[in-house]
């Protein structure tokens, strides 16, 4: 059963990001708004201390990077590695649930906005009203790492996600229809990160990517199985690789 | 199929599906465009049968006696984009059904199914311009399921409009999502400012107090406008689609065609520009001649 989150409205959402970015300054934090709804039906609500226990979350996991003082760039992105794999585990979403856009914004405006703020700052809209879902704070952590981890029984394995860069993941999951399968997007990750170093990683995922897509107008890659799947997508990696050594 | 393969493909009425059916408790019914009552809990059995002329498939396709044919279904949500198949059922028979599992928690206001008959091998000895790499698609259709039903079950929403942000001596807003793809049930909040404790009761428990009954009515005329605002503002977008069923795009437009004086989202939006009191009044009109709102003697 899925857990329904808080939802904030967008006409609400808007008002809290309209203040923050003229004034700059965040309200406190809070587990619940006024004007928060839920989905009607579908699961059991997110109460007052599952909403707590994933801000504690998100403030342990910061806290461990650096904030609130610190703003390395490089504290920031293990911040984003460190935080992913644990919404998963802790908000109870199912994916039709982790798709409302205005869960994430609740997330953001409502319950974490000094976190938001320390990561982002206030003039870019999108990291805290949701409207892409590869693009907010906190949806596209949690779909980095539904798509890109697995559950074990330890919790989930990140071996792909870690080795990525957000400029990686944005090629690799902006693409919908290779970033909406799991297997599919996985084979391809761990074909690209397999792959010498000569050739630039970035140039490999977006090479690779775009010849995936193509050729998914005529292949069916669900079809095929495991072993089947990666010699595919090697096939594929090879020859781009042979294509960008040639320059 | 109405993309152009790189290798020959099959007759297309080689391959004859019959329409989709859910299961049920009391046995199956067919799977609608638009299916109400859902929600994440609901997980969706589908089942469809099969009809595959395998001989013709074989020889219009060309494909060697070894080639191995399946079926697999596959299925994309809307908002997440999130997709997955079925596993893939080897076609040994002249008549196959297939069975699709979806998890509900998975799903979006919107499914789209796709069927498709493939190689479910490698084939080595393909001659030239025949299928030979497994996956590839020799046929397939396409079917959309808006799993969030229709205007009238929109959600409406109680909040207080000064915490909200919004005018607290306002009394309704209707938030309509920016994409006129999305089904109206997904798209559409309706909020009402819980500081106008009267409208509130109206909404929820209209009774024949004629000013309940007059202000559940006032409700109805306001999304209608909205609805209709929205169309003038997307006039361009919503005329050059054909939206889905159930989508604020469909919706929208199927209002703007039923208003008089215009035949178009198009002429809607010219209207509102060009005679604005006009389209004030044939707003509240078309409301209220599809039996929305205050139903004049």
């Amino acid at each position: 059963m899925s857990v329904l989150w808080p939802r904030l409205p967008e006409a609400s959402a808007a008002a809290i990001y309209d203040n923050l970015a003229i004034s700059g300054l965040v309200s406190d934090p809070a587990i619940q708004h006024a004007a928060q709804i839920f989905a009607a039906t579908g699961g059991r609500r997110a109460n007052d201390d599952d909403v707590r226990a994933v801000r504690n979350l998100i403030v342990e996991a910061a806290a461990r990077h650096g904030f609130p003082s610190s703003d390395d760039p490089r504290q920031l992105i293990s911040f984003d590695r460190d935080l992913a794999p644990k919404l998963v585990g802790r908000m109870g979403v199912v994916p039709a649930e982790a798709a409302s856009k205005s869960v994430w914004s609740f997330l953001a405006l409502v319950v974490a906005p000094d976190v938001t703020m320390w990561r982002f700052g206030a003039q870019n809209r999108e990291r805290w009203i949701c409207t892409d879902l590869t693009r907010h704070m906190f949806s596209r952590l949690w779909w980095q790492a539904y798509l890109l981890t697995n559950p074990t029984s330890e919790g989930r394995d990140t071996s792909i996600l870690d080795q990525l860069n957000e400029s990686e993941l944005n090629q690799l999951l902006e693409r919908t229809r290779l970033g909406g399968n799991r297997e599919l997007v996985q084979a391809v990750a761990r074909a690209v990160l397999g792959a010498p170093d000569d050739v630039a990683r970035r140039d490999l995922i977006r090479e690779v990517s775009l010849r995936t897509l193509r050729r998914m107008a005529h292949t069916e890659y669900s079809a095929l199985d495991e072993a089947q799947l990666g010699a595919e997508i090697d096939r594929t990696l090879q020859q781009v690789i042979e294509a960008l050594r040639m320059g | 199929m109405s993309r152009v393969a790189p290798f020959l493909v099959p007759d297309p009425d080689a391959v004859r599906p019959e329409p989709w059916h859910r299961l049920i408790n009391s046995g199956t019914e067919p799977l609608p465009e638009i299916l109400d009552g859902w929600d994440y809990a609901t997980d969706l059995t589908l089942v469809r049968r099969i009809h595959i002329d395998i001989d013709r498939v074989y020889s219009s396709a060309e494909l060697p006696a070894e080639a191995r044919l399946g079926i697999v279904v596959t299925w994309q949500a809307a908002g997440s984009n999130l997709s997955g198949a079925t596993a893939v059922h080897l076609v040994d028979d002249d008549v196959i059904d297939v069975v699709a599992e979806l998890s509900g928690g998975d799903l979006g206001a919107r499914v789209q199914l796709a069927t498709r008959l493939v190689l479910a091998a490698p084939v080595e000895h393909a001659g030239p311009g025949t299928a030979s790499a497994a996956g590839s698609i020799l046929y397939e259709d396409s079917y959309g399921v808006t799993l969030l039903g229709d205007l009238a079950q929109f959600p409406i929403a109680v909040v207080d409009f000064a915490a909200a942000g919004l005018d607290q001596d306002a009394s309704i807003v209707v938030e309509i999502d920016a994409d006129p793809d999305t089904p109206v049930l997904a798209g559409v909040l309706l909020l009402l400012n819980s500081r106008d404790q009267q409208l509130v009761r109206a909404a929820s428990s209209p009774g024949a107090d004629p000013l309940d009954q007059l202000l559940a009515s006032q409700i109805g005329e306001h999304v209608t406008r909205e609805l209709l605002t929205y169309a003038t503002r997307h006039s361009e977008q919503l005329a050059t689609v054909d939206w889905e069923p159930g989508s604020i795009g469909a919706v929208c437009v199927a209002l703007a065609g039923q208003v008089e004086r215009v035949h178009s989202v198009v002429d809607l939006a010219g209207m509102e520009l060009e005679r604005p009191t006009l389209f004030q009044s044939v707003v509240v009109g078309e409301a209220r001649r599809n039996g929305i709102g205050r139903q004049l003697g």
